[in-house]
């Protein structure tokens, strides 16, 4: 038995304009991964190459231990998916929706579609096109959710949402989440969404993961200096990790916020590094040693 | 197999009714006519509209850009393929016998039911029709709907480039090459009489529909989305 529930390894892909380069990382089993990076950092390209909706042209994904290509059925009756765009008949009901998609998995609870279907107040017989894009959303998440998926596979879900919908449904997927055990990848450009459900947290930019590190590892230990260019040049160029300079000085992206404080003294403001702020500085303006 | 025949019945219904309809309507009046269209003539026009009813579902599938959806589901692209061959042949062979049906048992039908039946007849059909899908399902399956844009274009240039080429050389060499084709299949079902013939067409049929199945599960491995 494997204790990842997802391995990705190597992955490469290119398309006019972009590359996808490397990209590696593990989600164990049981927890939330982040995938976050800005618009175009190839997000929505690493879900596409794990759905096996387009080719890689190297490397390897397990989902669960299976091969994502040579054993493709087995391993997809155990995701669970949404994009952020959900590819559905848009003059089809969402009854027969799902009475299309439903056989498709052994493990089908039809009961358990039809309490998420009613707390999520789906009109199961309105065309798809007559709903707004959260009860679209909402209407993936309870065919995602049905079938007992072991490893759920978010793509963008909360984009579009208003800010009342995503938080409802951030707090409703945290509480399956912890109720049932069950793993999930989840990009998104919005950082605060992950702030509240991810164990781990991978940034992606320019087709490259950058870092990856637990939720806990990043909101304790790295932090943002606050100050004036000279004050800060005695950080170490390793504990540098990306910068930005405006009209009142420069703040500073550091993996060890702690040393950081010691090596720099009360001379500048060391604060708790927000994912936004990591995603918005990780590897801008980096000194080299 | 079966689930994925279901779903494309499922979500593809409502059209796959409305586009029998209207083919049915077309063929209704066709065999209406008073000066007669001939039972071949028919039999032509009925297996290669028929063909197109289920390549629909593919068509359709692209116009919404479901073929994510379906491709996401736990089965493989060559099952998607296979099941989209069984229900194109299926409902296809079914809309043809509904066609021939309609033009013997409407009133209005200028033809007669008894010739609409003959085997021959029924074969021509069911030949053109399987012929239709063979050629359009790679390539609706590679490019969605633009795959039957493209089909459809290049036979109209291919026609068009044939006459134009007759009409230039004052040739008969279309005519020669159709009436040699229509010779040999005469001469091969004189020789083998009917069972032998007719099982002859079943089998180039049933190697013209590999053929395809195997391009078609080709590209669409190949396809992303």
């Amino acid at each position: 038995m494997t204790e990842h529930a997802l391995q990705v390894h190597g992955l490469r892909k290119s398309f006019e304009g972009f590359q996808l380069r490397d990209v590696s990382f593990k989600l164990p089993k049981g927890h939330v991964m982040g995938l976050v990076g800005p618009n175009g950092a190839g997000k929505t390209t690493v879900v596409k190459l794990i759905m096996n909706l387009i080719t890689p042209e190297a490397g390897e994904i397990k989902i669960l231990g299976l091969d994502h290509r040579k054993q493709e059925a087995e391993a997809k009756a155990q995701i669970g998916f949404v994009y952020d765009v959900m590819p559905f008949y848009a003059d089809v009901s969402l009854l027969n929706t799902k009475k299309a998609i439903a056989p498709f998995y052994e493990k089908w609870n039809e009961a358990l579609f039809s309490d998420l279907a009613a707390t999520f107040e789906l009109p199961l017989k309105k065309a798809v096109k007559k709903l707004s894009q959260g009860m679209r959303t909402k209407f993936a998440l309870a065919l995602a959710l049905s079938h007992e998926a072991e490893l759920l596979i978010l793509d963008e879900p909360t984009t579009g949402l208003d800010p009342v919908f995503r938080r409802e449904l951030l707090h409703g997927l945290s509480g399956l989440l912890q109720d049932e055990g069950k793993s999930v990848l989840f990009s998104t450009h919005i950082t605060s969404d992950l702030e509240r459900i991810a164990d781990y947290v991978a940034f992606i930019r320019d087709g490259s993961i950058r870092l990856t590190e637990t939720r806990e590892e990043l909101r304790e230990v790295w932090g943002i200096i606050r100050g004036d260019e000279s004050e800060i040049s005695a950080l170490a160029p390793e504990l540098w990790r990306g910068a930005r300079r405006h009209s009142h000085g420069i703040d500073v992206l550091t993996s060890d916020a702690d040393v950081a404080r010691r090596a720099l003294g009360d001379s500048v403001v060391v604060e708790r590094a927000s994912f936004e702020d990591i995603v918005v500085l990780l590897d801008k303006e980096v000194r080299h040693a | 197999m079966l689930r994925v025949i279901r779903k494309d019945l499922i979500m593809n219904r409502n059209a796959l009714v409305a586009n029998l309809l209207i083919m049915s309507a077309v063929l209704v009046f066709m065999s209406s006519w008073e000066e007669g269209a001939s039972v071949g003539a028919f039999a032509f026009f009925a297996g290669i509209m028929m063909a197109f009813v289920p390549v629909m579902v593919v068509t359709r599938e692209d116009k919404f850009k479901a073929m994510a959806l379906g491709c996401s589901l736990p089965v493989t692209r060559e099952t998607i393929v296979r099941s989209r061959y069984a229900l194109a042949v299926g409902s296809s062979a079914l809309g043809v016998l509904l066609a021939l049906s309609l033009g013997a048992l409407v009133p209005t039908s200028e033809l007669s039911a008894a010739e609409l039946f003959r085997p021959g007849v029924v074969f021509q059909a069911l030949s053109i029709t399987t012929i239709v899908i063979a050629i359009l399902l790679p390539f609706t399956l590679r490019f969605g709907a633009l795959g039957l844009i493209l089909v459809l274009g290049a036979s109209q240039v291919l026609g068009i480039v044939a006459l134009t080429f007759v009409k230039m050389t004052e040739s008969s060499a279309d005519r020669r090459l159709i009436g040699t084709i229509i010779q040999t299949v005469r001469d091969v079902h004189g020789r083998l009489g009917d069972p032998g013939f007719y099982l002859l067409l079943v089998g180039f049929l049933a190697a013209a529909l590999l053929v395809s199945y195997g391009i078609s599960v080709w590209v669409f491995r190949r396809r992303e989305f």
